[in-house]
């Protein structure tokens, strides 16, 4: 690393020290205090606890981050044998090293770990592990959240293995289609393994979405507005927004699916009035965004790495970032083109091959924003850079591949056909793998303080980029020659075998690859050469700390005052005094308790200084209480189940147990000294938005419902089915002016206690809990008095659920008020800090609107439904 | 307790509404039309005429030119402010309200022009049959 | 590359693929025009950015000015990589369209309906005017667009014949219309694209297109009755058959096997493959798949017939001569 850098500095952004040189190699950075006794405290505070229960409630992000990171790639690994005993049963037609069986339950075994348990959870341990480095702060906003998800990943990824131990491996495919998938063509336990193992799975990333959204938002250095917040920032808050939509939606289809199989409804089954076209709907609702939500974090990588091996500061940056957006949301809009072959019709396929095609632009935008950069730049040729090198050719043909089926009559021919495969394996491998790869050479050294081995790491890029190539192009051939998916074998005579000889010789040498670089990780971990900052001169925050990255991240946190602020900013600590003063004096105090900032959305100015969570054991007693429910439910042994309940609750309560800190006058004078707010008990923002982001959840939730609802509905001419009475309306008359009570009620409880009128509150809570408890009332009465039950036909099924799920809403609502009423009694409120009962008033004003979307639903839908 | 609230930034909530209108706007429009091409189809609404079109035709139109109008008049304020906030920001540092009315200008246009896109297929001739 | 592997596939083959580069009818050709459109456009874009990317990372440098490089790069960006993509989008968008209309409206001759009802693995084929049915090989009159029903007894499957057209959905609870026409008479290959289970793999079927005249002979033989057998051995293989559980599954018309679980057999003897296409229609292989389909088919609903070898002989004899 020895080439200077020709940057200039931009021009338009003069800074104070406007400087082309970077921080230079070796000297000590800034934001690490000189005073190492300050160092050690704050070590003290935020260091995990030690030991072996101390690895249980560990939760700094660096140990998260690598732990998910480091599962994940074993996943990557695993999935990766599968694909080589498939590509052993393809060498030669009519080959019978291994049966259909278990050809079937390979390859969706393969493309699930792939999918579920390797590029989604790597891309969030990459940003678990980053994002408060690259942000500039000490953490992300729930650390016990990412506890959970990691716990949830791994024993999810465990319990869908262990169908390997059961003899009932999943074998429908990783998109598992009804009716196959559904209780009459898959009895037994393959795909309760599936449907439940990778829902816990799903939980975990939920969560760690929702965690990723909040820190990109509002956990950021001071002075990184929008403007300043690197790309890798943007494309992590796409993501972890889009992974919210998609996740949730693969969960309620998992759930519906679920309860096909399990309690006997028919929302699949077409024989009692369900549709199989509806699962394919939100399968791909959830899928193609999916794809998205791998394929956004990995360009964001690039768009880091570029620039720094590039010596040149990425050229359009706007373009990118309204390519990231618009990426985002066109994901959304695509999922039919997974259908065009299902018998829709075609303005609705029309409709969705637009987007498939013009999604092409932002690609477009992209590519020429990466390349235009290496154009001006100059380029060194690291490991890391090959792989930037690689994902360009490899990604651009899969682009192109990509418009291909986007086009609908093409589609026709080669949709479920070896093109398809080669296709999605070049945009999977090409446009997420190699920026894995890519990522993994560059922030190494932050992980492990040493770097990567370059010269095993030039062969592990050449043999991976071979290999993948041998792999996969003669797919496109062979399913243009008219090769379907997930045969098992194929005839001889009929022209196929040349091509799947290539291909799996073309497998090993990608193995190889793969396995150089697990070679280079232990090799490099033991001998690699040590750096102690910035080895690339790179730009951004995550190289202005010590490495390896120490757990409080930054003693002084960073002032941002450009996009490039190692490139730009001679001091990264340097910025306007009263901030400067509020930044160092926060560096030497709380130093009894674990404090982080947080800033406003759009232009980053502080806000608050408030206590992230410290270590705990309850987010893994409810991760456990969790996986129990699921693998109990795989049995379907129900008293397990049941107490899973309980350990679910027992933790959830547990970990949001207040451990109440008194504010003394200490923090007072902070506030009035700095002029910022200072919360010991957690922060009201952060409380704010996560509520906001359950509420989300919830909307999509209802959502789907309501589509899944009219899906099935519209399909029928008469609606109820098979002679059902029309609902009746004065209970749910009744029930509407209750939620409409509980929410007035929340509304009122939390004006008298935001005037420190703790009584007040206390009735205003009291009454929204009878309230709450009548609407829940209406709704058991309702079904218990309506004479069919959710098995007997769709409409059932859908009636039954519906309200069950209502009912659900209501409860949790209900519980949250319960446990606000109950410490409030512990004297934990005030007109200061009460933000349990602000977030509470908050639900209740949307389960207004959950309500009349789900009953309106349920109970007007049938009135207005032509019945011809 | 000195300051209550953090201070706003400056027309906030018009930027953010700038900055998210084409795409939001798109979403809304591409499910409403989604949802009116495929129920419509299911439930014969392509032989239910409106001036002598289908009311499936006739409500794809008219959503296509509402919001492709919406989505095209923001993206004209966002790009009319962005080229005003450039000329007076020459001497500093990109500002961050001029760096989000780009971005809105650039997503307004292009959602634009694939909502004008969307519409293309409703000329079909047989737009509710299959292959 | 691509072309000239594809012209290497497409031409001098001695085994013989059901290429969609090699179209026999209106649709697989239409669509194979928008290939080779999609190709060269999609070649063209490539190596244009390929020799960009090659420039970009091996011309000799200069030292240049940030703000310059932002300026001209946006430029490059907003006319290579928006505008340019948009119009080459634009122009494929209107090829699609232009193809969908014209495949979704064939131009009809005459009504000729064949309804196709797939089920775990096999085809169950019926010609509602004829009143034929029969499974696993579709003949048609070459020449002229077919009109077929897909639908599906159990799971989704989807009906593809490479060669001849798109592929279709077949999905249980609905009945979906598939125009496809062979232009010259042939054989052609057809199988499951749809995931469908363990036996998915070997779920395939022939379309067998003939000349007009040749279609209405074949369609006479087909409405006739299994004739009854008239040598010795194939009685007593007529015996055998009645008796052992293959009726349970299997029908032959006039006869009181009436089965519906599996193909009808009453022309069996008449078809070119057995097991939905998987093996030829030959004594050998017959013999081999009565005693034990699960060698063949592993996973098939069939289940081994346990005969002696006497009877299984007087058993070909006679489903030798269901014509």
């Amino acid at each position: 690393m020895t080439q200077d850098i020709a940057l200039g500095p931009s021009s338009k952004n003069p800074d104070e020290h406007p400087s082309s040189t970077p921080v230079p190699v070796g000297d000590r950075p800034h934001t690490i205090s000189p005073d190492e006794d300050l160092n050690e405290r704050l070590e003290k505070i935020w260091a995990d606890p030690p030991g072996f229960y101390g690895w249980f409630k560990a939760l700094q992000n660096d140990a998260l981050g690598g732990r998910i990171m480091s599962t994940a790639f074993t996943f990557f690994l695993i999935g990766g044998v599968t694909a080589l005993l498939m590509r052993m049963q393809l060498i030669r037609p009519e080959n019978t090293f291994l049966s259909p069986q278990r050809y079937n339950e390979l390859f969706t075994m393969h493309g699930s770990t792939m999918m579920y348990l390797f590029a989604v959870p790597m891309l969030e341990g990459f940003a678990i592990f980053l994002l408060p480095f690259i942000l500039g702060n000490r953490e992300m906003p729930f650390p016990r959240l990412g506890q959970f998800s990691f716990f949830t990943f791994i024993l999810g990824g465990i319990l869908f293995y262990s169908s390997f131990i059961f003899g009932a491996v999943p074998d429908a495919g990783w998109f598992a289609y009804v009716p196959l998938s559904g209780p009459e063509y898959s009895p037994g336990l393959p795909l309760d393994f599936w449907l439940l193992g990778l829902g816990v799975a799903e939980i975990a990333a939920i969560a760690a979405g929702a965690e990723i959204t909040i820190a990109i938002l509002r956990m950021r250095a001071p002075g990184m507005s929008l403007v300043r917040m690197p790309v890798i920032a943007w494309a992590y808050l796409i993501t972890a927004v889009a992974i919210l939509f998609a996740f949730t939606t693969l969960l309620i289809a998992s759930l519906l699916l679920e309860l096909d199989r399990k309690m006997g409804t028919q929302f699949f089954n077409p024989a009692a009035g369900g549709s199989a076209i509806l699962w394919q709907h939100l399968f791909w609702i959830f899928g193609h965004p999916e794809v998205y939500i791998q394929f956004i974090p990995a360009t964001g990588m690039i768009s880091m790495i570029v620039p720094v091996f590039a010596r040149h500061r990425l050229v359009g940056y706007s373009y990118v970032v309204i390519a990231l957006l618009a990426t985002g949301f066109l994901s959304f809009a695509l999922w039919v083109h997974h259908m065009f072959t299902a018998g829709l019709p075609q303005i609705t396929m029309s409709f969705f091959s637009v987007a498939s095609i013009m999604i092409g632009v932002p690609a477009g935008i992209q590519i020429f924003a990466w390349v235009t950069t290496i154009f001006f730049g100059r380029p060194v040729w690291t490991t890391s850079f090959y792989f930037v090198v690689g994902f360009l050719v490899t990604f651009i043909l899969g682009g192109i591949s990509g418009i291909m089926v986007g086009v609908v009559p093409f589609n026709w021919q080669v949709h479920d056909s070896y093109f398809v495969v080669a296709h999605f394996h070049y945009v999977l491998i090409g446009g997420v793998t190699f920026p894995i790869f890519a990522a993994l050479y560059y922030w190494m050294p932050l992980f492990t303080g040493r770097l990567l081995n370059e010269r095993l790491g030039k062969w592990n890029f050449w043999l991976f980029f071979i290999g993948f190539h041998v792999t996969f192009f003669p797919m496109h051939i062979v399913g243009l020659l008219g090769m379907p998916r997930r045969v098992y074998t194929y005839q001889e005579q009929i022209g196929w075998d040349i091509y799947n000889q290539i291909s799996t010789v073309g497998s090993f040498i990608l193995a190889i690859g793969v396995l150089l670089f697990v070679i280079n990780v232990f090799y490099s971990r033991q001998r690699g050469e040590k750096v102690d900052s910035n080895p690339w001169q790179a730009d951004s925050l995550e190289w202005a700390t010590s490495i390896p990255a120490p757990n409080y991240g930054f003693s002084e946190l960073p002032i941002v005052r450009s996009r490039h602020p190692l490139w730009d900013q001679k001091d990264v600590r340097d910025g306007e005094a009263p901030l400067k003063r509020m930044l160092q004096a926060l560096s030497g105090w709380p130093l009894t308790w674990r404090a982080a900032l947080t800033t406003s959305a759009l232009e980053a100015r502080p806000t608050e200084i408030f206590r992230v969570s410290g270590p705990s054991i309850w987010p893994v007693v409810t991760a456990v209480g969790l996986i129990v429910i699921f693998a109990a439910e795989i049995f379907t042994f129900r008293i397990l189940v049941f107490s899973g309940v309980i350990g679910v609750i027992v933790g959830l309560v547990g970990w949001h147990w207040p451990d109440h800190i008194e504010t003394t006058e200490r923090e007072l004078e902070f506030e009035r000294e700095h002029n910022i707010l200072v919360y010991p008990n957690g922060s009201p923002t952060i409380s704010r938005w996560s509520m906001g982001i359950i509420v989300l959840l919830v909307a999509t939730c209802t959502a789907i419902f309501v589509f899944s609802y009219f899906y099935i509905s519209l399909q029928h001419t008469v609606w109820p089915l098979a002679g059902i009475e029309r609902p009746g309306l004065l209970l749910p008359a009744i029930g509407t002016a209750a939620v409409l009570a509980t929410a007035a009620a929340m509304y009122w409880a939390n004006r008298r206690i935001t005037k420190g009128d703790v009584v007040g509150m206390r009735i205003g809570l009291a009454l929204a809990l009878i309230l709450g408890a009548v609407a829940v009332g209406t709704l058991i009465y309702d079904l218990r008095q309506v004479n069919f039950d959710h098995t007997i036909n769709a409409y059932g099924s859908l009636y039954w659920t519906l309200t069950i799920f209502l009912i659900a809403l209501l409860l949790g609502g209900m519980a949250q008020i319960l446990f606000t009423q109950i410490w409030s009694w512990f004297g934990r409120y005030s007109a200061r800090e009460h933000v349990a009962v602000d977030i509470g008033g908050f639900y209740w004003y949307a389960m207004i609107l959950f309500w009349l979307a789900l009953a309106g639903t349920v109970y007007l839908a049938p009135y207005t439904i032509l019945s011809s | 307790m000195t300051q209550t609230t953090p201070r706003r930034e400056p027309h906030s909530r018009r930027l953010w509404f700038m900055f998210l209108s084409g795409p939001v706007i798109y979403s809304v429009y591409f499910l409403v039309v989604y949802s009116l091409g495929e129920f419509g189809c299911f439930s014969g609404l392509q032989f239910v005429g409106l001036f002598g079109w289908s009311i499936i035709r006739v409500g794809v139109a008219a959503l296509t030119v509402v919001a492709a109008l919406v989505t095209f008049g923001v993206g004209f304020a966002s790009f009319r402010s962005w080229r005003r906030t450039r000329q007076e920001s020459k001497e500093h540092d990109e500002e961050n309200s001029q760096f989000m009315l780009f971005v809105a200008t650039g997503l307004n246009g292009l959602f634009t022009v694939i909502t004008l896109l969307t519409s293309v297929p409703m000329l079909l001739g047989s737009y509710c049959q299959w292959i | 590359m691509l072309a000239i592997a594809l012209l290497l596939a497409g031409c001098g083959d001695a085994a013989y693929a059901p290429s969609t580069l090699s179209p026999q009818g209106f649709g697989a050709a239409r669509i194979a025009d928008l290939w080779w459109f999609l190709l060269a456009l999609g070649g063209a874009v490539f190596i244009a950015v390929m020799v960009y990317l090659a420039i970009a990372l091996f011309r000799p440098r200069k030292p240049g000015d940030n703000a310059k490089n932002q300026r001209n790069g946006s430029r490059v960006i907003l006319f290579a990589g928006i505008i340019a993509p948009a119009i080459i989008l634009f122009v494929v968008f209107g090829f699609t369209v232009s193809t969908l209309n014209a495949i979704s409206t064939p131009s009809i001759s005459r009504e000729f309906t064949i309804h196709v009802v797939a089920q775990q693995w096999w085809w169950e084929v019926r010609y509602p005017y004829q009143q034929i049915e029969t499974a696993n090989e579709i003949h048609i009159p070459a020449g002229e667009p077919v009109r077929f029903l897909l639908s599906s007894e159990d799971v989704i499957h989807s009906f593809w014949v490479p060669e001849l057209q798109g592929k279709l959905d077949m999905v249980p609870g609905k009945t979906h219309e598939l125009w496809l026409q062979a232009d010259q008479p042939g054989v052609y290959i057809g199988q499951c694209a749809e995931f469908c289970g363990i036996q998915h793999a070997k779920m395939r079927f022939i379309i067998v297109a003939e000349p007009p005249e040749e279609f209405e002979r074949w369609v006479a033989e087909q409405r006739q009755p299994a004739s009854e057998p008239s040598e010795s051995l194939a009685l007593r293989g007529q015996q055998v058959f009645l008796s052992s559980t293959c009726i349970n599954c299997h029908a032959v018309a006039g006869t009181n096997a009436t089965g519906d679980l599996g193909p009808d057999l009453t022309h069996l003897a008449s078809r070119r493959t057995l097991a939905a296409a998987t093996i030829a229609n030959n004594r050998g292989n017959l013999g081999g798949w009565i005693a034990d389909p699960q060698h063949i088919k592993p996973g098939a609903f069939m289940p081994p017939t346990p005969l002696t070898g006497p009877e299984l002989q007087a058993l070909l004899a006679y489903l030798a001569t269901l014509k």
